[in-house]
């Protein structure tokens, strides 16, 4: 003890060295290609990673840390088996590179000074049963299919997903990496897809439903086309990979029946033409039908509706001006005026529901209307509808049918006369009398029509038409009764009439014949129709062809040109100068 | 403490030397050289960095209460205290590394001393000397470093040995006064070996060597001694 303080004291020389502490390292870059600040896992997970910009001549340490987890890894890239020992938490986990400075310093031999690059990410670990369904993230429209896409579910013991578009099960897998389907069976409109994940255990979650609606082909436009037909465009199926076809039905009421106009299995393919029916309206229906019948996969369809013709105001044309520059409907209770040109209401008035026949004044300045029992005549001024007269015709009680007479200002009536039996009766509008009454055997008139001379009639009847001569003796005699209702004076020189063909004559033309004699002065051909209208003025015959489409035409006889093709329609047409009208509110420009 | 204990032993001996005049006293100095051979290749193979202190000689310290049995021949108990030891540092702006390592051996023992010659005031005599040497090694790792790396590392590791020396000294005397001698001494010193064992429970019991892993280190205080004393004759 006594020289416990003399023993060996060592030198103070502590050998200090001069190191550069100066370095400069080149950056590495750490990637996680599971990259994300947050990692959703739900059970053993393979992380694969990549350290680039090392310095090849140093030599790195590179380790993965997961909370209580590290592992040292050999290469600058490769991958990382991780099994989580937790049930549900949040963990950092963190990939760190490091290497010596290089400075040769005492701290650097022994790794106290080292680079050190370190990233980091969270771990959102459970390995719980699933408590909610997988959310759906996207629904697109991808080559041609729709592409369901959800949210990766982080749980363990997965088991499968299970898609359901409108509750109906689509598709199923047990890859827990797959998180998106393709619905192939999906044609359009509104629906709804769910997710739902199920884990070994039995256990599964519903997602939240998602709808999702997209346009189904419909009907983009109509387009009459040169040759009297309607051409409908309509828009071409989303999603051509489950497409079979389409059914097109062109139809005017009672829904779809019958076979399609048009079936294409194409999928650009989206128009097609067809006659419609003019007059009435159009409805448009294309059906899409899917190649694969899933269980919510119907057909789709597209209504449009479309009215063949220019739309006339309400109800029936039954009269028409054209010098005037009007034309004349009626319902049950109101006479209208419409300019042809505009299409505009003029004028209305109230009217008996009985009146059923108008006609209108050589000036077109009047409309004569006709008293359902033939008892009455009704005069209204054509600019205004202003009721002028109204005459009590009880002297020719029975009028069938009424015309104007060949002096203008006179009316010719067929009824039952006053003295004798049926009569044809020249009535003086402007001095109400009766000026002339021509004896015969007329019968039943619906129409009239008188030569200017005054001295020839056409009488048409339901089924064919006479052309009579009124005598000086005030008596009339039946020159020909002609087996078609078509009969006219040709306007330009009424001597001569102009007959549409008939069935019992040489179909396909129209004849002018010479009015007193009936010599054939001319044949004009037409298509091979029966005639049921004739414009002689703008030399348009209308009827329906004979061949099996039963079609209305409309054709020029002078310029002999096929003007209209149309649907088949029962309903009866009025052809009155350049126009066809319907009784259902169309009119349609001939020429 | 130290003065205290000084005093103590001076007031014993001068008791006895005004009792008897056969005894003496002696405390003395010198320089030892230590052959430390197994702990110098060992400290080569480990060298790290560089060799400060290399098991050097140092000085070393005694005491011995001789009794003359004959006017020419007296024997005696000794204690003695040697010590050595060796240091490897390195220091930079990084930090500093140190390893210390300090041996020393408490030895007492008992001795013989024939003087052969005298004349006047001078006198040489050989002194035989057998000590039992308790030899203790520490070891000291001293590792620090700056910041930002702020880490300092002290561990200390103690091996103990136990062995007998075999001494032969040429004391040369001067009879200052009747009482007083000084002394110059040459001897050499055997040291028989031990190995160097410690009581740390981890790892290897003893130090080993670096070629022979199955073998310890031993300590060895084989070397000369070329002494300075003073003696107290009572």
């Amino acid at each position: 003890m006594l020289f416990a303080s003399c023993i060996f004291n060592p030198s103070d020389d502590d050998n200090l060295t001069y190191v550069n502490p100066d370095y400069a390292i080149a950056p590495v870059e750490i990637s996680l290609l599971e990259a994300g600040d947050t990692i959703e896992i739900g059970g053993p997970v393979t992380f694969h990673y990549d350290v680039s910009g090392y310095d090849p001549g140093k030599p790195y340490v590179i380790a993965f840390h997961a909370g209580e987890f590290h592992q040292l890894l050999n290469d600058f890239s490769g991958s990382i088996n991780y099994e989580p020992g937790i049930m549900k938490d949040y963990l950092e986990a963190s990939l760190t590179v490091s290497t010596n400075s290089g400075t040769h310093s005492l701290a650097d031999r022994n790794s106290q000074e080292r680079i050190f690059y370190e990233r980091k990410w969270i771990l959102d670990v459970n390995t719980q049963d699933p408590t909610e369904g997988p959310e759906i993230t996207s629904i697109v429209q991808r080559d041609g299919t729709l592409q369901i896409s959800w949210k990766k579910h982080v749980g363990a013991n997965f088991k499968s997903y299970s898609v359901y578009r409108n509750g109906s099960l689509i598709a199923t897998t047990e890859d827990a990496n797959v998180t998106s389907v393709a619905d192939g069976t999906y044609l359009g409109g509104e629906t709804s897809y769910s997710v739902k994940i199920t884990v070994a255990s039995g256990a599964y979650a519903w997602g939240i439903p998602v709808n999702y609606a997209a346009e189904v082909p419909k009907l983009l436009k109509w387009q009459p086309t040169a040759d009297g037909r309607l051409k409908a465009y309509w828009s071409a199926s989303r999603f051509p990979e489950n497409f079979q076809r389409y059914d097109v039905y062109a139809w005017r009421n009672g829904g779809v029946i019958g076979t399609p106009e048009y079936s294409t299995t194409h999928v650009p393919d989206t128009t097609c033409s067809f006659t419609p029916v003019f007059g009435s309206e159009q409805f448009f229906t294309v059906l899409t039908y899917p190649k694969v019948f899933g269980a919510a996969s119907f057909p789709t369809e597209g209504v449009a509706r479309y009215l063949y013709g220019e739309e006339t105001e309400p109800y029936q044309v039954i009269a028409v001006a054209p010098g005037a520059n009007r034309y004349f409907t009626r319902d049950d209770e109101i006479l209208r005026a419409f300019t042809i040109d505009t299409n505009e209401l003029i004028a209305s008035a109230p009217i008996d529901r009985l009146i059923h026949k108008l006609i209108v004044s050589v000036d077109e300045n009047t409309i004569i209307g006709l008293g359902h029992f033939g008892d009455t005549l009704y005069e209204w001024a054509a600019a205004d509808l202003q009721l002028k007269n109204e005459v009590d015709m009880l002297d020719v009680f029975g009028i069938h049918a009424v015309s104007i007479g060949s002096a203008g200002n006179d009316l010719l009536l067929i009824g039952k006369g006053s003295s004798t039996g049926n009569s044809i009766v020249l009535y003086n509008t402007q001095t109400g009398v009766i000026e002339k009454e021509y004896f015969g055997n007329v019968e039943l008139g619906l129409t009239l029509q008188q030569s200017s001379d005054g001295r020839f009639l056409i009488i048409k009847d339901w089924n064919n038409s006479r052309l009579v001569k009124m005598e000086t003796n005030n008596t009339i005699t039946e020159l020909s009764s002609l087996t078609t209702t078509n009969v006219f004076f040709d306007p330009q020189d009424d001597t001569k009439i102009v007959i549409g063909s008939k069935t019992e004559r040489n179909e396909g033309a129209v004849y002018v014949q010479d009015r007193a004699t009936l010599d054939l002065l001319n044949n004009i051909q037409t298509p091979p129709m029966t005639i049921s209208n004739l414009d002689p003025v703008e030399g348009i015959v209308f009827g329906r062809l004979t061949d099996d489409s039963g079609d209305f035409v409309a054709f020029d006889y002078k310029d002999q040109k096929l003007l209209k093709r149309l649907k088949p329609t029962s309903e009866s047409l009025e052809l009155s100068g350049n126009y066809l009208y319907s009784p259902y509110g169309a009119r349609l420009l001939l020429k | 403490m130290k003065t205290f204990i000084l005093a103590a032993l001076l007031t014993i001996t001068s008791s006895f030397c005004l009792a008897q005049n056969r005894f003496a006293i002696t405390l003395g100095t010198g320089l030892g050289t230590y052959k430390m051979t197994d702990l110098r290749e060992y400290e080569e193979q480990n060298n790290s960095y560089k060799t400060i202190d290399d098991y050097p000689a140092y000085i070393y310290w005694t005491g011995k209460l001789s009794y003359a049995l004959k006017k020419d021949f007296k024997i005696g108990v000794t204690y003695g205290l040697y010590s050595t030891g060796y240091k490897e540092a390195y220091s930079d702006y990084s930090g500093s590394v140190k390893k210390e390592h300090i041996i020393k051996a408490d030895n007492i023992g008992v001795t013989m001393e024939k003087q052969f010659w005298e004349q006047g005031k001078f006198s040489l005599s050989g002194e035989v000397g057998l000590q039992y040497a308790l030899t203790e090694l520490k070891r000291q790792y001293i590792l620090e470093f700056y910041p930002p790396a702020s880490t300092f590392d002290k561990s200390t590791y103690k091996y103990f040995g136990n062995s007998f020396l075999v001494s032969l000294d040429f004391p040369f005397a001067y009879k200052l006064t009747n009482s007083i001698n000084l002394n110059a001494s040459v001897g050499y010193c055997y040291d028989f070996r031990s190995d160097l064992i410690t009581n740390n429970t981890a790892g290897l019991p003893y130090l080993p060597k670096r070629i022979n892993f199955s073998k310890p280190c031993q300590s060895d205080w084989s070397g000369w001694r070329l002494g300075l004393s003073a003696s107290y004759n009572f």
